[in-house]
C-alpha cells in the first residue's frame, strides 16, 4: 500500500470518529434539553407546549402549599411578576429552603388541565461562594450541583 | 502587626512590581542584558511577597473579626468556628480571587527558583507571561473585586459562613482545585516562551509535561473533593450533576488529558509539534473560561439570577489571551512544522491520535452543553436548559470507547504492529472480557453500556496485569531477580511507563464505580417512631429523634437501625442542621459503605410534636470504589512524577549545551 493510501486511510479512520461525536452531540441535544417559560407563556401557550420539558420560576404563593398526609406529594401555586399564577404537583421531599413567598423553579411538564407536574423543584439561595443575598444561585432537591 | 490596614497598598504595589517585571523581562531578553532580566525576576518575586503580605491582613481582619470590612461581614461571624474563619479566605469572590493571584505568584516563584539557571533562555518570557496572568488578577483586586472595601457603618455581628461550605472536603475541595487551574499556567507560559523565544527544542517539553502534570493532577482529585462533598452535603444522592461549574474543571482536565498523551510522541518522534501547542494553549484558555463561566454568573443568566461585573473583563482577557496565543503559533507555523508523518494505521501514533481526537471530543460536548443555553437564547432568543441527559447520553458512549482505547493504546507498539503480536498480547484479556461477560449476562443484567464497561475494566485491568507480569518474567530471565521484587524493580526502573499504568488502573476503578450507579435505587419513607421502610433487601427501622443545640445551629437527629436481611447491621444517625445566623437548613446524611455499595439515608422534615418524620434512602452500588481509585490515581501520579534515572540523562545534555553557551554570550 502506498503512504498516501495509507494516509488516505487514517484519515478516514478520524473523520469518522469525527462525524460519530457529532452525531451523538446533535441527537442527544434533541429532546433533552428544557425550556425555560415564564408562567403567564406557559398559560397563554396552553397546549402547544404541554410535551415540552419545561423549567418555570415564581414566587411560592404565600397559603398555598398543601402536603398530604400520609404520602410525599404536595401542590403549591407559583406566581410570576405579572401576577398570573399556576397549580405544581409534587411527588417527593421539598428542598430544604423551601418556603412560601420565596421565590422557587420548577422542572417538569405542563398538564393540559392547567396544573404543572413537577420532576424537580429547585430553589434559590447562597450559592456555594457567594453567602451576600444579592448572589444568588440555584439549589436543587435532586440534581443541580 | 496588623496588616490589614495596609491591604490595599500591598495590592497596588503588587501591581506595579508585576507590571514591571513584564516589562524587565522583555526588555531584557531583547538587549541580552542578564542583569535587566534578573530585576526583572526579583521585581516578580516582589508580587509574590506583597500578595502574601496581603493575604495575611486579610486573615487578620478575618480573625479578629473586624466588620468594618465587607468581606469579613459578609463571608464570617462571630460564632463561626476558627477553622472556618480562616478558610472564610477564599469563600467569596474577592478573597478567591486574591489566593488565586497568590498562588499564581507563587508558581511563578517556584519556577524561578528551580528554572533561572536551567532554562536561561526561556525564563525571560516564562515570567513575562507569568506575570502577565498574574497582573490580570491583581487588577480584578484593585479595580473591581475588592477585598478590603470597608462598610460605612460596621455591622454588629457578620452574615457568617455559608453552611453548605461548612464540611472538610470543601474546605480543602478550593486551594487544590486552584492549584490545578492556577498550575496550567506554568505549561501555558513555558510553550509561549519557547515560541517567544524560538527555542522549541525538546528540552522545554520535559519542563512542560512534568509542569501539565502537577496541575493535572490537582485539578483531578479537586474534582473528586468536590464530588464527595456534593455526596455527603448536598443529599441528593449523587456526587456529579453535569454543572457548570463542574463542566468547567472538567474540560481543561479533558484537554489537559490528551495533552499528557500525545506529548509523548513528540517526545519519542518529534511530530504532533504544533498539535500539542495548540493543546496547552487551549488547556490554559479552558481554565480561564472555566473561571469566567463559574464566575461571572452568564449561565446562571439563563435561570435569570444575577449577574457580575468580572463577567466581561474574563471575556475579554480569554479573547485576547487566545488571540494573541493562536496568531503566535501562526506566525511560528513555518519553523514548528515537522517532516514525520505517522506511517501505519494500527500503530501507537495513530491510537494516540484516536485517544486525542476521543478526548477532545468529549471536551468539545461538554464545552458545547455547556454553553449552548448561551447560544440558544442569544440566537434564538429561546430560554434552554441543558441538563444530566444530554450529558450522559453523549459522554458515556465516548468514555466507554476512551475505557476500549486505555486497554489497547499502550499495548500496541510504536510503529507497525504485526497482527500475530497483537493476538499473543490480547488473547488472555480478550478471554477475560468474553468470561465476564458470560458471567454478567448469567446473573441477569441486561443493561447494555453496564455490561460493556464492566467487561471493558476487565479487559483492561488484565492489559495492564499482563503488562507488569510479561516486564517482570523478562527481568528475571535477565537478572535473575525473585519475581516479586521485578515487579518493583519494574516499576522503578521505568516509572512513567508503569506509574502511567497505576493512573490507568486509578480510572479503570473510577470508571467501574460510575458504571454502578446504572443500578441505583431510592425509597422514601413517611414514618412514626417504630416504623419502617424497605429499599432491597435493607430495611430501615425508626426508633427515636432528638433535637440537639449548639451556638452555630440547631441538630434534628434520628436515630435508624439498618437490618439486611432481617439481621441488624448498624445504627445510622442521619441529622438535618439548622444554621442560626443564616436561616438555613442542611442536609447531614448518614452512610452505611463497603465495597459493594453505599446506602445513603437522608432526613427529610420531622413534625417536632409527633416525631413522624420523611426519610429518603438511596441505594448507590460500588461508589467507594471511585474513592479508592482516586487514591490508586494519585499514587500512580506520584510515581510517574518521581525522577527517572533515564530522563535525567536525556534531559542534562540540553542544559550543558545551553549553560555553555550562556557563558560565551556572557563572556
Amino acid at each position: 500500500m502506498s503512504n498516501s493510501a495509507k494516509r488516505a486511510k487514517i484519515f478516514v479512520v478520524f473523520i469518522a470518529l469525527i462525524a460519530a461525536i457529532g452525531y451523538l452531540i446533535i441527537s442527544g441535544l434533541e429532546g433533552t434539553f428544557v425550556y425555560s417559560r415564564t408562567i403567564s407563556e406557559v398559560r397563554r401557550l396552553g397546549k402547544e407546549v404541554a410535551d415540552q420539558g419545561l423549567r418555570i420560576e415564581g414566587t411560592v404563593v404565600q397559603g398555598s402549599l398543601q402536603k398530604s398526609e400520609t404520602t410525599l406529594h404536595c401542590t403549591f401555586a407559583l406566581a410570576d411578576s405579572l401576577g398570573e399564577f399556576i397549580e405544581i404537583r409534587y411527588d417527593g421531599i421539598l428542598p430544604d429552603t423551601f418556603k412560601e413567598g420565596m421565590p422557587a423553579v420548577a422542572e417538569g411538564k405542563y398538564h393540559a388541565d392547567d396544573y404543572f407536574v413537577a420532576t424537580n423543584v429547585l430553589t434559590k439561595c447562597p450559592s456555594k461562594y457567594e453567602a451576600a443575598p444579592e448572589q444568588t444561585e440555584a439549589t436543587s432537591s435532586s440534581a443541580t450541583y | 502587626m496588623a496588616m490589614t490596614q495596609f491591604g490595599n497598598m500591598f495590592l497596588l504595589l503588587a501591581l506595579s512590581c508585576a507590571f514591571y517585571a513584564i516589562i524587565a523581562s522583555v526588555f531584557g531578553f531583547r538587549r541580552e542584558s542578564q542583569a535587566i532580566v534578573i530585576s526583572g525576576q526579583r521585581a516578580s518575586m516582589a508580587v509574590t511577597i506583597f500578595l502574601s503580605l496581603a493575604i495575611v491582613g486579610l486573615w487578620q481582619a478575618l480573625m479578629a473579626h473586624d466588620f468594618r470590612y465587607e468581606y469579613v461581614a459578609s463571608y464570617s461571624n462571630r460564632a463561626l468556628p476558627t477553622f472556618y474563619t480562616f478558610t472564610a479566605l477564599w469563600a467569596g469572590q474577592k478573597g478567591s480571587l486574591l489566593f488565586w493571584g497568590w498562588m499564581l505568584s507563587m508558581f511563578n516563584l517556584v519556577t524561578i527558583l528551580v528554572y533561572r539557571n536551567k532554562q536561561i533562555r526561556l525564563m525571560p518570557f516564562v515570567t513575562a507571561v507569568m506575570m502577565a496572568v498574574n497582573l490580570f488578577f491583581i487588577t480584578l483586586n484593585v479595580f473591581i473585586a475588592k477585598p478590603f472595601e470597608m462598610l460605612a457603618v460596621a455591622p454588629p455581628d457578620g452574615h457568617g459562613l455559608n453552611p453548605l461550605l461548612q464540611h472538610w472536603a470543601m474546605i480543602i475541595h478550593p486551594p487544590i482545585l486552584y492549584l490545578g487551574y492556577v498550575g496550567f499556567t506554568v505549561p501555558f507560559a513555558f510553550a509561549i516562551a519557547a515560541l517567544l523565544s524560538g527555542e522549541l527544542g525538546n528540552d522545554w517539553l520535559h519542563t512542560v509535561r512534568r509542569w501539565t502534570l502537577v496541575p493535572w493532577f490537582f485539578l483531578g482529585i479537586g474534582m473528586l473533593l468536590g464530588g464527595k462533598w456534593a455526596y455527603m452535603e448536598l443529599g441528593w444522592g449523587g456526587y456529579w450533576a453535569w454543572d457548570p461549574v463542574e463542566n468547567s474543571a472538567l474540560m481543561p482536565w479533558l484537554c489537559g488529558t490528551a495533552f499528557l498523551h500525545s506529548v509523548m510522541i513528540q517526545e519519542k518522534k518529534n511530530m504532533l509539534r504544533v498539535w500539542n501547542m495548540v493543546l496547552v494553549i487551549s488547556t490554559f484558555l479552558l481554565c480561564i473560561f472555566g473561571t469566567f463561566i463559574t464566575r461571572s454568573g452568564v449561565i446562571s443568566s439563563v435561570h435569570s439570577f444575577t449577574q457580575s461585573g468580572i463577567g466581561p473583563m474574563f471575556l475579554s482577557f480569554v479573547g485576547l489571551t487566545a488571540a494573541f496565543s493562536f496568531a503566535l503559533v501562526g506566525y511560528k507555523l513555518p519553523v514548528l512544522k515537522t517532516p514525520a508523518r505517522i506511517e501505519a494505521v494500527v500503530s501507537r501514533e495513530s491510537t494516540f491520535l484516536l485517544n486525542n481526537v476521543v478526548f477532545l471530543g468529549a471536551c468539545f460536548a461538554v464545552f458545547w452543553g455547556t454553553i449552548f443555553p448561551i447560544i440558544s437564547e442569544a440566537v434564538r432568543g429561546v430560554k434552554i436548559t441543558v441538563g444530566p441527559p444530554f450529558f450522559n447520553a453523549v459522554n458515556v458512549p465516548i468514555a466507554l470507547f476512551l475505557l476500549f482505547l486505555t486497554g489497547v493504546g499502550p499495548l500496541v507498539a510504536w510503529r507497525k504492529s504485526s497482527l500475530a503480536t497483537l493476538k499473543n498480547i490480547f488473547a488472555v484479556p480478550m478471554l477475560g472480557l468474553i468470561i465476564a461477560l458470560i458471567i454478567l449476562l448469567a446473573l441477569g443484567m441486561r443493561h447494555v453500556y453496564a455490561l460493556i464497561s464492566f467487561a471493558l475494566g476487565i479487559f483492561v485491568t488484565l492489559t495492564i496485569v499482563s503488562e507488569f507480569h510479561r516486564g517482570a518474567l523478562a527481568r528475571t530471565h535477565a537478572h535473575g531477580e525473585a519475581y516479586p521484587l521485578a515487579w518493583w524493580h519494574l516499576l522503578l526502573k521505568n516509572k512513567r511507563r508503569y506509574g502511567g499504568y497505576i493512573v490507568h488502573l486509578g480510572m479503570v476503578m473510577i470508571f467501574m464505580g460510575i458504571t454502578g450507579s446504572a443500578f441505583n435505587k431510592e425509597a422514601e419513607g413517611r414514618l412514626n417512631k417504630g416504623e419502617s421502610f424497605k429499599l432491597r433487601n435493607y430495611e430501615m427501622v425508626y426508633e427515636d429523634y432528638r433535637h440537639l443545640e449548639d451556638a452555630n445551629k440547631q441538630v434534628e437527629e434520628a436515630t435508624m437501625v439498618v437490618k439486611r436481611d432481617g439481621k441488624v447491621l448498624e445504627t445510622i444517625y442521619p441529622q438535618k442542621h439548622f444554621y442560626k445566623v443564616q436561616r438555613q437548613p442542611t442536609t447531614e446524611v448518614a452512610l452505611f459503605s463497603n465495597w459493594r455499595e453505599d446506602l445513603y439515608v437522608v432526613l427529610g422534615e420531622v413534625n417536632q410534636a409527633t416525631g413522624e418524620a420523611i426519610f429518603k434512602a438511596y441505594l448507590n452500588p460500588l461508589v467507594r470504589w471511585i474513592w479508592i481509585g482516586g487514591m490508586i490515581l494519585t499514587l500512580g501520579t506520584w510515581i510517574t512524577l518521581l525522577p527517572d534515572p533515564r530522563e535525567r540523562e536525556t534531559a542534562r545534555a540540553p542544559r550543558r549545551a545551553v549553560r555553555d553557551r550562556e557563558k560565551v554570550q556572557r563572556v
